[in-house]
């Protein structure tokens, strides 16, 4: 019963007024920033850094949390409304979120992806709150072969998502892959693809060209085309029913438990964790050829896996002291800048601290829905201003979020190259998606990769030999396998569909 | 004709004529940036943050913290050689890129710049995980002669300090395998969770573990053993010459910034240094420095690039020789 | 243009790319000095690059010889019209993309503050929002805003400019009390 003393008095010290307060306010900034396009909220968390300065250290992590919590949602919103991801976690959301709009029902699918979030959310801080010290352990018996068998996993995951022209899907992936290797080498340090400028040297990040391909095209079309997305009255009624959210609840379980999974990894996290949860419930709804279309299911999966990761991502940070992705590492930098040493002793020394922000976890993801309910329908009377003066203020904040990654005017220019490129690739349909996930993963698949084969003793084999590698490889080798099924099983048992196809 | 580069031509050395004069009347007299060279969450960028923190009432203007990261912190230096000198941009320079410009990284050098203040500076410790065989220097040092090569040390990158160490290490009869870890926390996780023998490190990055005892330090590579580990052999001891490869935190300006401004922030930074929290901050993270003065700060970066130049040639040519 | 040569023309971009994935491993690698600190067998840092260069190569090579194969397969004459196609003001977006890559290109002249209002006013005119009474508060305010937000609230290191420019807009915030 001394957890449930501990989680009391955590609840109440973030649930003191001041406490209460900027949760709130971080909940609000997180929303907002993840749901404007080019502005990501790991942008906004390291702008809200020198406020937490003045804060107590529960206070920082409550304010920085809720951005968290509220960034990884928020970035779904515009996936939704115009078809551009506000962070790249929320890239899957665009595929059926966004045929929803175009079918006039953007209230219901933002309500879907309200729902979903926020249990993922809940159930991953429950997660950190009751279960963090066994999972922390576990996660440390994960080493480098075992990330590249998880990332691998969310690579084969953007093959089996490839509708059609699959060999052009892997032709993208692999592009952006080829992109993500440009700038230094993570291992031996040396310059690869720079065509002898400095600039190049720091590599191409994946946000940037987040940023280009999707925002920049989409707004050029803004102004040609003129598309309506308002919301219209159509059949199904508009808001969403007890009914419908039970009719997802095996796709939001299913993402849930991914996005838990995934999120203890350090590196991969939320975009890995909902892209994988979309591949795989593509697979397991049942109405797999009909995702992409603005299928419920494949918007529900992806939202709950990527707030799944929230609370998962935080187990290692506050056990361990190891931020697996840059939203944690700033948290991180918030409470060393306090004094507060997150890893094993934390758990000792500062008992309180820690169950004050499980509370703030917590809280932060039930009040989501409060805050994502009224930005959303900010948002949504914002569609109503003519684009043009939308896709102009589109562009400023691509460019501000393209600069604000690393504060690089390079970046601008990388951003501005993949517009043009992203416009052209869409008005020739080449997929983008895939290569957006290959700048994301190529980088962390090769470093695991290399630093698997230099810990190994240059051994290839010792992703098959490590136990728990070999398992997420032979999951990821099934799970290519169910996906391909359809194209495969003809092959198999051509003559006999062959005989059958010949009856009326 | 006016063609557009003749016009920014024009206004580039109007700005060169008017900066200085601007520069002079009065500095501060706008917010003074901080670069910091690397992510959030790291020694620099804490770094960093302390000092705008605490440099901000001194100066008495904001100073707005700005991470650039990327390229070993050549981008943010890259930044801040192309920013006006006029004191109004400072970056924090650390060993890490100073050494990578001797590995052939970026195209800066320590004339380049002008160092304002030393910070912080630490010796770099080899650390076991808690349940290590090996108790002491001597052991580890024994097993790695025994079994060449078997042993492995997580450290931060091929072409750093860390690798030579390791080179200088198997060049003594000591050869132990490198394994490279850019992010700080997969290096630490791997020791930690025994998947690499030892790890390089300083000793304030992974204070939080050497506390809770998941780590255990072996040895200090510096000529003498460091005051808050008194117990910890130093490599003088094992009779190892490789105490020369400190890790210095600066905050230096470009080059051409006119003295009077490098002295008003080296002023500034001394007074950062003798501030409660900064001292509290710097022995927390075992990098408490002596104060020097911004020239004395400049000979030790150049001093130390002299000296990783000289050990890259040094196992450049052992390598190519094999 | 005869209907076999428009087809062949689709098989131009993988023969581009194909054609770059032979090219682009003379261009890895800056400096060869370095590559004398890598070890016996490992994998060294071209390996990931040369591995993914392969892959592009090979899904290049079935794209284009799928895209030949369907032109050489084709009929010489169209079996059927091509569907027509919406029309589609190709000027204009070539145009909003130039304005915005101009945008870019005076962030770092005019710096982000005029540029920024500069570039709201061209993209409303383009986008068809042509009222000046709506041109100017938008602009206007909109800069504002973003000023406030991102230079004074988020202080973010925007670029300011050259020349006079830079100090028109130190004065610009200075009276705009961001400074």
């Amino acid at each position: 019963m001394e957890v449930f003393d501990l989680i009391v008095t955590g609840f109440a010290g973030a649930l003191q007024p001041f406490n209460f307060m900027v949760l709130v306010i971080g909940l609000l900034v997180g929303v907002i920033a993840g749901a404007l396009p080019g502005i990501s909220f790991v942008n906004a968390m390291a702008m809200a850094l020198p406020f937490t300065y003045l804060m107590q250290p529960i206070s920082a992590m409550a304010f920085l949390g809720g951005i968290y919590a509220g960034g990884v949602f928020g970035g779904s919103i515009s996936s939704i409304l115009i078809n551009i991801p506000g962070t790249p976690a929320s890239l899957p959301s665009c595929w059926d979120g966004y045929p929803l709009t175009r079918k006039g029902q953007s209230r219901r699918a933002l309500q879907i992806a309200i729902v979903a979030s926020a249990t993922g959310g809940l159930f991953s801080a429950l997660l950190l709150t009751f279960a963090a010290p066994p999972f922390a352990r576990f996660a440390l018996r994960f080493d480098q072969p075992e990330f590249f068998a998880a990332t691998v996993l969310g690579l084969l995951s953007v093959i089996a998502i490839a509708k059609d022209a699959p060999v052009i899907s892997m032709l993208s992936l692999f592009i952006g892959m080829l992109i993500g290797t440009i700038g230094v080498d993570p291992m031996y340090g040396m310059p690869r693809f720079t065509f002898g400028t400095d600039a190049m040297q720091s590599g191409i990040n994946f946000t940037v060209v987040m940023i280009g391909l999707f925002a920049i095209g989409e707004v050029v079309d803004l102004i040609v085309e003129k598309p309506d997305l308002s919301v219209r009255k159509g059949p199904g009624g508009q808001s969403l029913s007890g009914r419908d959210v039970w009719a997802i609840k095996g796709s939001i379980a299913r993402g849930t438990g991914i996005g838990s999974m995934i999120g203890m990894i350090p590196g991969a996290g939320a975009t890995v964790g909902a892209v994988i949860a979309y591949g795989v419930e593509k697979q397991a709804s049942g109405r797999g050829r009909e995702f992409g279309t603005g299928v419920p299911q494949g918007l529900a999966a992806p939202e709950s896996a990527k707030n799944a990761t929230t609370g998962a991502a935080l187990i290692p940070l506050l056990t361990l002291g190891i931020p697996g992705s840059a939203a944690t590492a700033i948290m991180l930098a918030a409470m060393m800048l306090h004094g507060v040493n997150p890893g094993p002793l934390l758990f000792t020394t500062d008992v309180t601290t820690v169950y004050t922000i499980f509370a703030a976890m917590i809280l932060a993801n039930l009040l989501m829905i409060v805050a994502a309910v009224f930005v959303a329908r900010g948002f949504s009377t914002l569609m109503r201003t003519p684009p043009a003066i939308l896709g102009a203020f589109i562009i400023v904040l691509s460019v501000i979020g393209a600069f604000g990654v690393r504060n690089n005017f390079f970046d601008v220019w990388v951003c501005l190259a993949f517009g043009v490129l992203g416009y052209v690739m869409k008005r020739t349909g080449f997929p983008s998606a895939p290569m957006v996930l290959g700048v994301i993963l190529g980088p962390l698949a090769e470093r695991y990769f290399l630093t698997s084969l230099a810990t190994y003793e240059n051994n290839y084999l010792i992703f098959f030999q490590r136990p728990i590698s070999a398992t997420i490889l032979g999951l990821a080798g099934l799970f290519i396998l169910w996906s391909l099924w359809p194209l495969i099983q003809p092959l198999l048992s051509g003559p006999q569909r062959k005989s059958r196809k010949g009856f009326p | 004709m006016h063609n557009p580069l003749r016009l920014a031509a024009i206004g580039l050395s109007l700005a060169a004529l008017i900066g200085p004069a601007v520069a002079q009347e009065k500095f501060p007299s706008r917010p003074v940036e901080v670069i910091v060279t690397f992510g959030p969450g790291g020694g620099a960028d804490l770094m960093g943050r302390q000092v705008a923190r605490l440099a901000e009432p001194i100066l008495g203007v904001a100073m707005p913290v700005t991470n650039i990261a990327g390229a070993s912190g050549n981008a943010g230096l890259t930044r801040l050689l192309t920013s006006p000198p006029d004191g109004h941009t400072v970056a924090t320079l650390i060993a890490l890129s100073v050494s990578s410009w001797a590995a052939g990284l970026g195209s800066a050098k320590p004339d380049d710049f002008q160092v304002v203040a030393m910070m912080q500076n630490s010796p770099s410790m080899l650390f076991v995980t808690k349940n290590s065989p090996y108790k002491t220097a001597q052991e580890f040092l024994d097993a790695a002669k025994q079994q060449p090569g078997k042993l492995r040390v997580a450290t931060s990158g091929l072409g750093t300090q860390d690798d030579i160490t390791v080179r200088y290490l198997a060049s003594q009869g000591f050869p132990t395998k490198n394994v490279p870890f850019a992010k700080p926390a997969e290096r630490y996780a791997s020791t930690v969770g025994g998947h690499t023998d030892a790890l390089y490190e300083e000793p304030g990055d992974v204070a939080q573990f050497i506390e809770s005892g998941d780590l255990r330090p072996l040895l200090v590579f510096n000529d003498q053993r460091h005051e808050s580990f008194p117990d910890v052999m130093a490599s003088k001891e094992l009779k190892l010459e490789i105490g020369d490869l400190p890790n210095f935190r600066t905050i230096a300006v470009p080059a051409n910034t006119p003295d009077e401004i490098v002295q008003r922030l080296a002023d500034a930074m001394n007074q950062v240094l003798d501030k409660p929290e900064w001292k509290e901050f710097c022995a927390a993270t075992y990098t408490c420095t002596e104060k020097m003065s911004p020239d004395q700060a400049q000979r030790v970066v150049v001093e130390f690039h002299d000296t990783v130049k000289g050990y890259m040639e040094r196992f450049g040519q052992e390598q190519a020789a094999r | 243009m005869p209907r076999r040569a428009k087809l062949l023309l689709k098989a131009v971009p993988p023969a581009l790319i194909l054609i770059a994935a032979f090219v682009l491993p003379r261009f890895m690698l800056q400096n060869q000095n370095m590559a004398a600190m890598i070890g016996e067998g490992e994998a060294g840092p071209t390996f990931w690059p040369n591995v993914m260069l392969t892959l592009v190569a090979i899904c290049a090579a079935f794209w284009l010889v799928r895209e030949v194969w369907t032109a050489l397969r084709a009929p010489a004459v169209a079996g059927e019209a091509p569907p027509p196609a919406a029309p589609y003001n190709w000027r204009l977006a070539w145009a909003g993309l130039a304005i915005v890559i101009l945008y870019g290109v005076a962030i770092q002249y005019l710096g982000f503050a005029f540029a920024t209002l500069l570039f709201l006013a061209v993209w409303l005119i383009l986008g068809g929002v042509r009222r000046p009474l709506t041109v100017a508060p938008v602009a206007v305010i909109g800069t504002l805003v973003l000023l406030y937000v991102f230079v004074a609230l988020a202080q973010m290191p925007l670029d300011r400019g050259r020349g006079v420019f830079a100090g028109g807009t130190i004065e610009l915030y200075q009276a705009l009390r961001i400074y």
